[in-house]
């Protein structure tokens, strides 16, 4: 029963159909996050008391980290499915989400250190968060190296899956380990910069940002996993369908 | 052999395809006591892919095999403590001598090892004179007569060989068909993948990969 | 059923005894990363003292992770996997015996020269007492954890770094509990916490590990 469950609402086929039709409303979704938090954040919130305009980085830092964060629970639960139910479509978004993953990773570590030039003093800090996002980043990146690796497309989304589960399973232990070593060595100084409570000029922009790059994420992986979609199902009829029509 | 109902290994339409090209498909037969299955085909047409998908290593992309009747995809532990799987390389750690490799394999199939139990093995497959000699410094036809003598550790219904007579000499290759001919006789089956024509024995089937190739 | 995980667990002592080299190797190669440090950083007795948890810990998770990547790939190369796969013992407590094996072949070594090593970094017995039982809980989880990364890598040629790169995120944990416990013995702050922790990661390990690893040996057999 599982099995016909699997075929007849998760099928490539119909997430490709179901998507092309949902894409739309993500790009308006997100242009529409996207440009209130943009234009409000930069614009209308009041400068910090503390930071002046600098602050103003936390409109692309936080959402990144916050999408680095999440695309790695999708990637978790994806892996989970690939693994325990075979689901060929959760194979397909595990991989395109470690690819999008890596990169906002990659942008939340950027913008911390530019963001830590004038608050810091100096581009890098070893606090518990940079470095909880450097060691997600280093999860994402094995995750990446392991499936170029493999040949075999059922090994390959196996094995990433093993490797993602693996990972989920650390991130709580490192993260408080890595929380834990910086209190050991930094003592009561709290060096992270943790308002405790954020005006609301300033929240709704951020909050806005967030759902802004939750759904250009969105966005890229339902393009990337139709395209993955495609290539996997080269042989199919309904493929061929698809790509002459677009030609 | 020594189960209450008599063995039986049922292959329908088995295929399997690897990077969007199908290695085989449509492959059916069934076996019975005393039946042996010779898979004929070039190097590369998927012998070795099959017999690992009887062994139970892979799973099939399309059709089932059902040993008893009862599909080994859910049933497959028990299923695979009915089968000796004897591969390219013989399963044979180098480091060790012939007699702590067949003392570990028959760890492996958790019977204790008794000693007589293991040289008579030894001696089966001749190769008592190297008895404690590392694996490492015998020949490749003394390495295939060490894995053939893990067969003869425990009677087990179906043995599944992939190319078994590559490095054997004439007088190993004779022994191969005589251990396969007791194995047939005791109630036993066997599937053997092989390019060269085995010496036919009763009950040969034959099917042949490479013409199905897509 | 424990007749049979005994021999093979003396099999496979008995298969490392015999190539020297492999479990010599990480050894040396543990001795040599911590004596290059003080050619490193000069021989000021407080700075190595401060330093030497962080040495000592580096270079055996290091020395692990040079060993532990290999303890599926003669078995792959042999046919020998096949029959792990095939055997009615549990595929979970054949990876506890592989581990098992290799933990008392290639980490005891280095927990019982680990204290000579300290001497030389002018560790006194309070924190060598800390560096052994720290080294003694920690290591098995790093065998642990890695022998999941050697069979996701159990068929790939030519792997190279894909390994640590795997594996290193999640040593993380042990490395700042490990390293952690040796500087509040330093400080001569009360360890047994630390321990506890360190005994928790063990536990959680042995819970999770052998059976990702038999999962990625059931990929692995088929590359």
């Amino acid at each position: 029963m599982l099995h016909w469950f699997n075929q007849k609402f998760l099928s490539p086929k119909t997430f490709y159909t179901t998507s092309s039709s949902l894409l739309p409303w993500f790009i308006a979704a997100f242009v529409l996050c996207f440009g209130y938090g943009l234009i409000a954040g930069l614009f209308f919130a009041p400068a910090d008391y503390q930071q002046g305009d600098g602050f103003r980085i936390i409109y692309v830092h936080v959402p990144s980290a916050f999408a680095a964060m999440a695309i790695y629970s999708v990637m978790a639960v994806s892996a989970v499915l690939t693994l325990v139910f075979r689901i060929k479509i959760a194979a397909i978004c595990m991989s395109c989400s470690a690819q999008i993953g890596a990169w906002f990773t990659f942008l939340a570590l950027v913008t911390g250190s530019i963001w830590g030039k004038p608050m810091w003093g100096t581009w890098w800090i070893w606090d518990a968060r940079l470095t909880s996002v450097l060691i997600l980043l280093f999860l994402y990146l094995g995750f990446i190296a392991l499936q170029s690796v493999i040949t075999d497309q059922q090994n390959r989304d196996r094995a990433g899956a093993i490797v993602a589960i693996v990972g989920v399973i650390n991130l709580p232990i490192i993260h408080y380990s890595v929380i834990w070593w910086n209190t050991l060595h930094q003592g009561p100084t709290i060096s992270q910069f943790a308002t405790p409570s954020i005006a609301p000029s300033m929240l709704y922009p951020l909050l806005a940002m967030i759902a802004a790059f939750l759904f250009f994420y969105a966005v890229i992986l339902i393009l990337c996993m139709q395209n993955q979609i495609l290539l996997r199902e080269i042989k199919s009829q309904w493929t061929k369908e698809v790509l002459c029509y677009d030609y | 052999m020594h189960s209450l109902q008599p063995n039986k290994l049922t292959i329908d339409n088995l295929a399997f395809e690897r990077n969007n090209q199908f290695l085989f498909r449509e492959i059916n037969f069934a076996l019975q006591a005393g039946d042996l299955l010779q898979v004929r085909g070039a190097n590369g047409s998927g012998k070795s892919t099959l017999l690992r998908m009887l062994a139970g290593f892979i799973e099939p992309q399309g059709g089932t095999i059902l040993w008893q009747d009862k599909s080994i995809c859910q049933h497959r532990d028990a299923y695979q403590q009915q089968l000796h799987y004897l591969g390219h390389h013989n399963g044979i750690k180098h480091s060790l001598t012939v007699y702590e490799n067949l003392q570990l394999h028959a760890a492996l199939m958790t019977n204790k090892p008794e000693p007589n139990h293991l040289k008579t093995a030894i001696k089966q497959v001749d190769l008592t004179h190297v008895s404690h000699t590392q694996a490492i410094h015998l020949s490749a036809g003394q390495l295939r007569r060490l894995g053939l003598a893990r067969l003869l550790l425990h009677p087990i219904p179906l043995w599944i060989l992939d190319e078994p007579t590559t490095a054997l000499d004439a007088d190993g290759q004779a022994l191969l068909g005589h251990l396969l001919k007791q194995h047939l006789t005791n109630g036993g089956m066997a599937i053997i993948a092989t390019h060269q024509t085995l010496a036919i024995l009763h009950n040969t089937k034959t099917i042949y990969l490479g013409e199905q190739h897509v | 059923m424990f007749s049979s995980l005994f021999t093979i667990m003396r099999h496979e002592i008995l298969m490392t005894m015999r190539q020297a080299f492999s479990w010599l190797t990480p050894l040396l190669f543990f001795v040599i990363v911590v004596c290059l440090f003080p050619l490193a950083l000069g021989p000021d007795t407080d700075l190595l003292n401060k330093v030497a948890p962080a040495i000592i810990w580096v270079a055996a998770l290091l020395a692990i992770l040079m060993s532990i990547g290999n303890i599926f790939r003669s078995d792959a190369e042999e046919g020998y996997l096949d029959l792990l796969l095939l055997s009615p013992v549990p595929l979970t407590l054949l990876v506890l015996c592989k581990v098992f094996s290799h933990w008392m072949t290639n980490c005891l070594p280095l927990i019982l020269i680990s204290p000579l090593l300290g001497l030389l970094l002018h560790l006194n017995a309070h924190e060598e007492y800390a560096l052994i039982i720290t080294l003694l809980l920690g290591t098995p989880v790093l065998s642990l954890l890695g022998a999941i990364g050697a069979a996701l890598i159990v068929g790939i040629r030519g792997h190279g770094l894909l390994l640590p790169i795997l594996i290193m995120p999640l040593y993380i944990p042990v490395l700042i509990f490990g390293t952690g416990t040796m500087m509040a013995a330093n400080a001569n702050l009360p360890i047994n916490g630390y321990f506890a922790i360190m005994g928790a990661l063990i536990l959680l390990s042995l819970a999770s590990a052998p059976l990702l690893t038999g999962l990625a040996l059931r990929i692995g057999v088929n590359q």
